[in-house]
């Protein structure tokens, strides 16, 4: 491969595919299309597919710019996307998030084949979230389709999205961690054995999932011991059977669906340690101290329904609500969606344990830290958790935010508050630092307090820190 | 063969019939198991070649039973699209934050 040039730094995860790969330079995002990708480049412009897609909303826009920003001599374009205001990986989405990802995607292809063109691949890391919609990023996926060839992205699709969703709808909502721990999707004959007799009872799921990794099995290593017709002869493959296929996946994928119920927080709403005065109080204080900051990006952790979340996305603000339970994360997710509103990401987070970087020399999919730091963090009602919940010595709670973002909006919730005292009715009180005086020291070492705020009508109080370090 | 697959081919009507066949003529050995992780790509190609014909077939009486109730007024169910419009109500509630 040509050496990059110096000023460009190649996104980590974008080296699979030859048609091109994403560098940034000088804070600038690009996109280099190589000219081994040029043939089917000018096809998918000459079809008018990227317009159609634009207007639907489906595909991230770019506008092209002169070959002298290229990485490397391989370059035949170079596009400057507009940049996804922060990237999120499958494993982190809310169930119906995930599922309209999937549904885009079927889109995408659909209007992809009438145009004679087709994916190459299916990949549940090529669509992000923007406004709450699934946006497609790879805009060098599409290439033209030999007349009678099957879909070559059909088991990529059914691993990163079909698989992972009946799993998530028919088993249990947790084995969303599987795409996690496949970078590649949920190997099928993994998801066959999960889903078991679910996998048998749907004439979709039968086929897709249980027939697919049969399939897979009988015709293993067949491909290197036999070559695949050339020329002439008939057609293998019409293009309805194709949309046939297309049809049944769009199919199977839509009737997944998952009805929070009994999770963690799923019934938690309804218990809440204020009063509407002092709600109200807190909301005034984040408002200003948000006001005050003027973040270009807010991370809010522990966020619940997005409730805080919005004050800051209600200003314009691009904001990522994290959450351990995906039951609120999907709350979160239907209400910016039936809201159509937008600057406001949900995602399920379990801050014990946040994402890890992943892949290729653990560098193809970025940990939560590795993604930040944002302007303004949000732990709202969360310290409690972390410190008495979890055992994390406050000292290493303060080092950890730090790392995730310059500003700090944060709760104390001291012992005497009754959800702390639940929290400590099942175990041995140890916490003899967790007190407002050792909470300062805490994070006075990583932050600058500027502010300690009383809750009003209650025994909270709300600070706001700026971080030593730039 | 499980019955299951019985039942669900036999519930689906002659589209997926040919899915019998399938399940009887893809027998799994464990040397199999090894080398689908080496070339998993090949059996899911083969799958479409296999399926596709009979899936297009359905698709085809979908849509030739989708215009004829639209023949008569009446629409069939429409094809979620990116945004799928069965949007369950969610509470405006607050939390314990």
């Amino acid at each position: 491969m040509p050496a990059v040039d110096s000023g460009a730094q190649r996104t980590a995860g974008s080296f699979r595919d030859p048609s091109g790969f994403v560098f940034t330079r000088g804070g600038v995002l690009y996109r280099q299309v190589n000219a081994c990708y040029r043939a089917d480049y000018e096809a998918v412009l000459a079809s008018g597919l990227l317009p159609a897609l634009w207007e639907r909303g489906l595909l991230v826009r770019h506008s092209e710019v002169g070959l002298e920003h290229a990485a490397d001599g391989e370059a035949c374009r170079v596009l400057q996307p507009e940049r996804v205001p922060f990237i999120s990986h499958p494993y982190e989405w809310a169930f119906s998030a995930y599922r309209d990802a999937a549904l885009a995607t079927l889109e995408i292809q659909s209007e992809a084949l009438r145009r004679g063109l087709t994916l190459k691949d299916a990949s549940a890391y090529n669509i992000q979230f923007v406004d709450g919609r699934p946006v497609f990023i790879d805009t060098l996926s599409f290439e033209r389709r030999a007349p009678g060839t099957p879909w070559g992205a059909y088991r990529q699709f059914c691993q990163h999205f079909l698989a992972p969703l009946a799993l998530m709808a028919r088993r249990d909502i947790r084995l969303a961690g599987l795409m996690c721990s496949h970078i590649d999707g949920v190997p099928l004959d993994l998801a066959d054995a999960l889903l078991g007799h679910a996998a048998r009872w749907s004439p979709r799921l039968l086929v897709h999932i249980h027939l697919h990794a049969r399939s897979q099995r009988r015709h293993a290593g067949v491909g290197a011991r036999t070559r695949a017709p050339r020329g002439g002869g008939p057609r293998p493959m019409s293009e309805l059977a194709l949309l046939g296929i297309l049809d049944s996946l769009r199919g199977a994928v839509a009737a997944l669906r998952w009805q929070p119920a009994g999770t963690e927080w799923a019934d938690y709403y309804t218990f809440t340690n204020y009063t509407d005065a002092a709600f109200e109080a807190k909301r005034a204080l984040v408002a200003r101290f948000l006001t005050e900051a003027a973040p270009r990006q807010v991370l809010d952790l522990g966020a619940n329904d997005g409730t805080f979340s919005r004050l800051a996305s209600g200003r314009g603000i691009p904001t990522v609500a994290c959450d351990i339970d995906p039951a609120a994360v999907e709350k979160n997710y239907l209400r910016i969606r039936q809201q159509r509103e937008t600057n406001l990401l949900p995602l399920v987070m379990d801050l014990t344990n946040p994402s890890p970087a992943l892949g290729w020399a653990c560098s193809e999919r970025a940990s939560l830290p590795q993604r930040g730091p944002a302007d303004v963090v949000l732990a709202l009602a969360l310290i409690h958790h972390l410190a008495i919940g979890n055992n994390v010595p406050l000292d290493d709670i303060a080092a950890f935010f730090a790392t995730l973002g310059r500003r700090l909006v944060i709760e104390f919730v001291p012992k005497q508050d009754s959800q702390v005292q639940v929290l400590l009715a099942s175990r041995k009180d140890v916490f003899d630092r967790y007190h407002a005086a050792g909470f300062e020291a805490a994070f006075g070492a990583h932050f600058a307090i500027r502010e300690a705020v009383p809750i009003a009508g209650t025994c909270r109080t709300l600070y706001a820190m700026i971080r030593r370090t730039a | 063969m499980h019955l299951g697959t019985i039942l669900a081919t036999v519930r689906s009507g002659p589209a997926v019939r040919v899915l019998i066949l399938l399940a009887v003529a893809l027998p799994a050995t464990a040397q199999a198991a090894v080398l689908a992780y080496l070339d998993p790509g090949t059996g899911s190609l083969a799958l479409q070649l296999l399926v596709g014909g009979a899936l297009g077939a359905a698709l085809t009486v979908k849509l030739f039973w989708r215009r004829l109730l639209g023949l008569f007024g009446r629409r069939g169910p429409e094809v979620p699209r990116n945004q799928p419009a069965d949007l369950p109500t969610t509470n405006d509630a607050s939390a314990d934050r």
